[in-house]
């Protein structure tokens, strides 16, 4: 599994051995920033023993989940990736929402409101102001 | 959005307009209860940072909005978000659970965070903060829509310790795209510096053709897509055509039309949205949440059925006294016969089928369920029986719906609808890129984050278009557009071209338009200039003058190059100040059409922003 490090340039190999606590990685447009936080995982759960059910990995849009899933998946083997919380911020809030959303008093089977559910209920709230 | 771009926002759009309750846009109201949100406010805190007439109202609607959301159990987006933190501020023992669960947490697009999500990270991490960071502050493009750079800026102070580690070589584009790209966001303030290199080719200089109009433009795009094609190894989807703003791809997709071009076009009307997909959306709302009387109002005369909009006032109203789902007190109503016999009858037929349905989603496989639902309802034999193109197109569509209720099930593991319309209200536009097909790519910026193509085409390169007319006057926000333009150019792998229109027709009229200042700040040798642009380079170097030229962008008006062009002058130029008999000196900021069609746009500090057709106005022209 080591070599595979190889393919790695300087700056991105520095990022992928960093450790324990806070990291900021600049990565510029274009600098594989994807392969140096797939291989940081990787590196997290075979190296360093992580359980990959504690690592939790945000991205912004279900895409990059999705291919962070499958390159994480390359390297490590399906069954690993599988523990591992890959998703957008929505996505982990549903998680938490979906077992805990009774506590704020919502009911289960809660739904999400779209664009135009959003717009249709505050036209509702401005005619409730027109209407006085 | 951040509150702040909300007051500029609030002074621009309504000056010292007098309110009106027509005026209310609901997507305004929205916009501004949602940055609340993102920012943590809740209806309280906004109430007592109000400042100026509009934040008033929305104050007034934003607790109303809260409450009717809980009433129909529902969320919206931004509560997905704040409920999040909120459980686990107020439930220390949740809390610590996510804590020992994610010992370890990556964010991605860090640049791109806001308010809530900063939160709610920064809780899970806390304290041992193993927290790895990634993003690229110039990448920073969502700020209208809350994202605040300054996570990013001040990350090292945030979390005591932190490593930086720079990613600067980048493996996607040619030296001379790179160079360019540096060029134009060097001239940003809000960055970490950072110096992105390429170890390719130099390459093909990106090339800069300044179009007649936006039809020229189109033409240019597509005729070079035709000379590039010929190139061996090139084919469509090699290519994407980028732009500020949706309304500029109907132009680029007549050309496509016109040239046989295949093309997709990203973040159009989505699947999702549109309108037989979201009637068939809010009978499964309705099946999964009984409380939802926004997907219920709907859904319930879809196909008609008889039960019309007054008779859903009085559900809802009887609804709310007797603290019913509407769904119940549709059935108590058609039970106790408190409407006229034909709706009692209309009533009890709707919540017969219903009940069936209910009952079959217990039963059946969701994409079995949802086949159901489309026969049992009415609503394919509706269509079918109207046999338009439009009707066969909403049943392919719906065919469409089956099959991705089809795909979900095959990957979820225990297959729900509710699952299946969690999934649904997660997808984004840009998560249905097809990369697959053959075909030419159109996309705002915006949405091309994250990808590339070979040749990649960035239109519209004018002032008030790129950057925005709405971002012109807040250098936050022309930075914004800057590290849009950057997002732009690094797309391209190998082929750079930008283009940008002379004149450009907008709502039935003509606007003249000055080409981007984002061009000048490339050094000339780093882009080759072609079309009308090559022309004024020739000329003056007026191209040049932009930049020190802020004052007048459309300077260009007086270059000789430009009367061929359109022999009627305009009486008016950007930034003449003015005098309205009525509303005194003003300061033009837009014209728009000629000669007696030519409309002037001044703003007047005591009037605020008006809109004048110069044939009328009498404006009195003072040096």
């Amino acid at each position: 599994m080591k070599k595979t490090y190889h393919d790695l340039n300087e700056e991105q190999r520095e990022a992928v051995f960093h450790n324990n606590g806070p990291a900021l990685i600049l990565a510029g447009a274009g600098s594989g920033k994807t392969r140096v936080v797939t291989y940081r995982i990787m590196r997290l759960i075979e190296e360093m023993k992580v359980d990959p059910f504690s690592i939790l990995a945000v991205t912004f849009t279900n895409k990059a989940a999705q291919s962070m899933k499958e390159r994480v998946a390359e390297l490590s083997g399906r069954g690993k990736v599988k523990d591992i919380f890959i998703g957008t911020f929505h996505a982990l809030c549903l998680q938490i929402l979906k077992i805990h959303s009774p506590k704020l008093g919502y009911q289960t089977g809660f739904t999400i409101y779209d664009d135009s559910d959003q717009q249709a209920l505050i036209k509702e709230c401005l005619w409730g102001f027109e209407m006085g | 959005m951040t509150i702040q771009t909300n007051r500029r926002l609030l002074r621009n759009v309504f000056g010292d307009l007098k309110w009106d309750e027509k005026l209310v846009n609901p997507r305004a109201v929205h916009s501004y209860i949602s940055a609340a949100k993102n920012e943590l406010k809740t209806p309280k805190d906004y109430n007592e940072m109000v400042a100026g007439i509009f934040m008033e109202k929305v104050a007034q609607i934003y607790p109303l909005y809260q409450t009717k959301l809980k009433q129909n159990n529902a969320m919206d987006f931004d509560d997905m978000l704040f409920n999040a933190v909120e459980i686990l501020r107020l439930n220390p023992d949740v809390l610590e659970g996510y804590r020992k669960r994610f010992q370890y947490i990556s964010v991605d697009e860090y640049q791109d965070i806001n308010t809530s999500q900063y939160q709610l990270i920064s809780m899970i991490a806390h304290p041992k903060n193993n927290l790895c960071v990634v993003g690229d502050p110039d990448q920073s493009i969502y700020g209208w829509r809350g994202a605040d750079i300054r996570n990013i800026l001040r990350f090292e102070q945030d979390f005591p310790g932190a490593k930086t580690f720079k990613l600067q070589q980048n493996y996607r584009s040619t030296r001379s795209i790179i160079q360019a790209a540096q060029a134009v966001i060097r001239n940003n303030s809000q960055r970490k510096e950072k110096e992105l290199f390429s170890m390719r080719e130099i390459g093909e200089t990106p090339i800069y053709y300044q179009a007649e109009d936006d039809k020229d433009e189109a033409e240019f795009v597509l005729k070079t897509i035709y000379e590039r094609l010929g190139e061996p190894g090139r084919s469509f989807r090699h290519v994407a055509i980028l732009y500020r703003t949706n309304a500029q791809s109907r132009v680029l997709e007549d050309a496509c039309r016109r040239h046989n071009i295949p093309y997709i076009i990203v973040g159009g009307l989505k699947f999702y949205d549109r309108r037989e997909v979201k009637d068939m959306l809010a009978y499964f709302h309705v099946m999964a949440n009984p409380k939802d009387s926004v997907s219920l109002r709907r859904m319930i005369n879809i196909p008609i059925r008889g039960i019309g909009s007054g008779t859903v006032e009085k559900l809802e109203e009887a609804a709310k006294r007797l603290d019913l789902t509407m769904l119940d007190a549709a059935r108590q109503s058609s039970l106790n016969g408190d409407f006229p016999k034909k709706t009692t009858q209309a009533l009890a037929t709707f919540v017969n089928m219903m009940d069936e349905l209910i009952g079959l989603k217990e039963r059946l496989k969701p994409s079995e369920f949802v086949k159901a639902v489309l026969e049992r309802s009415g609503y394919l034999t509706e269509l079918a029986a109207d046999d338009s193109s439009e009707s066969r197109m909403r049943i392919e569509n719906l065919k469409e719906l089956v099959n991705s209720v089809a795909d979900y099930e095959a990957t979820a593991e225990t297959p729900t609808l509710e699952g299946y319309l969690d999934q649904v209200s997660l997808v984004a536009d840009v998560d249905k890129v097809d990369d697959k097909k053959n075909c030419v790519t159109l996309m705002t910026m915006h949405n091309a984050k994250g990808l590339e193509y070979p040749i990649v085409f960035v239109t519209g390169m004018e002032e008030g278009l790129f950057p925005h007319q709405n971002s012109i006057d807040a250098d936050d926000e022309v930075q914004e557009e800057r590290r849009l333009c950057y997002v732009g150019l690094t797309r391209a792998m190998d082929i750079l071209y930008l283009t940008g229109a002379a004149s450009r027709n907008k709502y039935g009229t003509v606007e003249w338009r000055a080409p981007s200042r984002f061009l000048s700040e490339i050094p000339k040798d780093m882009i080759q200039f072609t079309g009308k642009a090559a022309g004024i380079v020739a000329t003056q170097g007026g191209l040049y003058e932009v930049k020190n030229a802020k004052k007048k962008e459309f300077d260009e008006l007086k270059d000789p190059e430009w009367d061929d062009a359109e022999p009627v002058m305009a009486p008016y130029m950007l930034g003449d100040t003015v005098k309205h008999a009525k509303f005194g000196k003003g300061m033009v900021l837009g014209l728009m059409g000629s000669g007696d069609d030519l409309k002037v746009t001044v703003s007047f500090p005591n009037h605020g922003k008006k809109q004048l057709l110069a044939k009328m106005a009498n404006l009195e022209k003072i040096e």
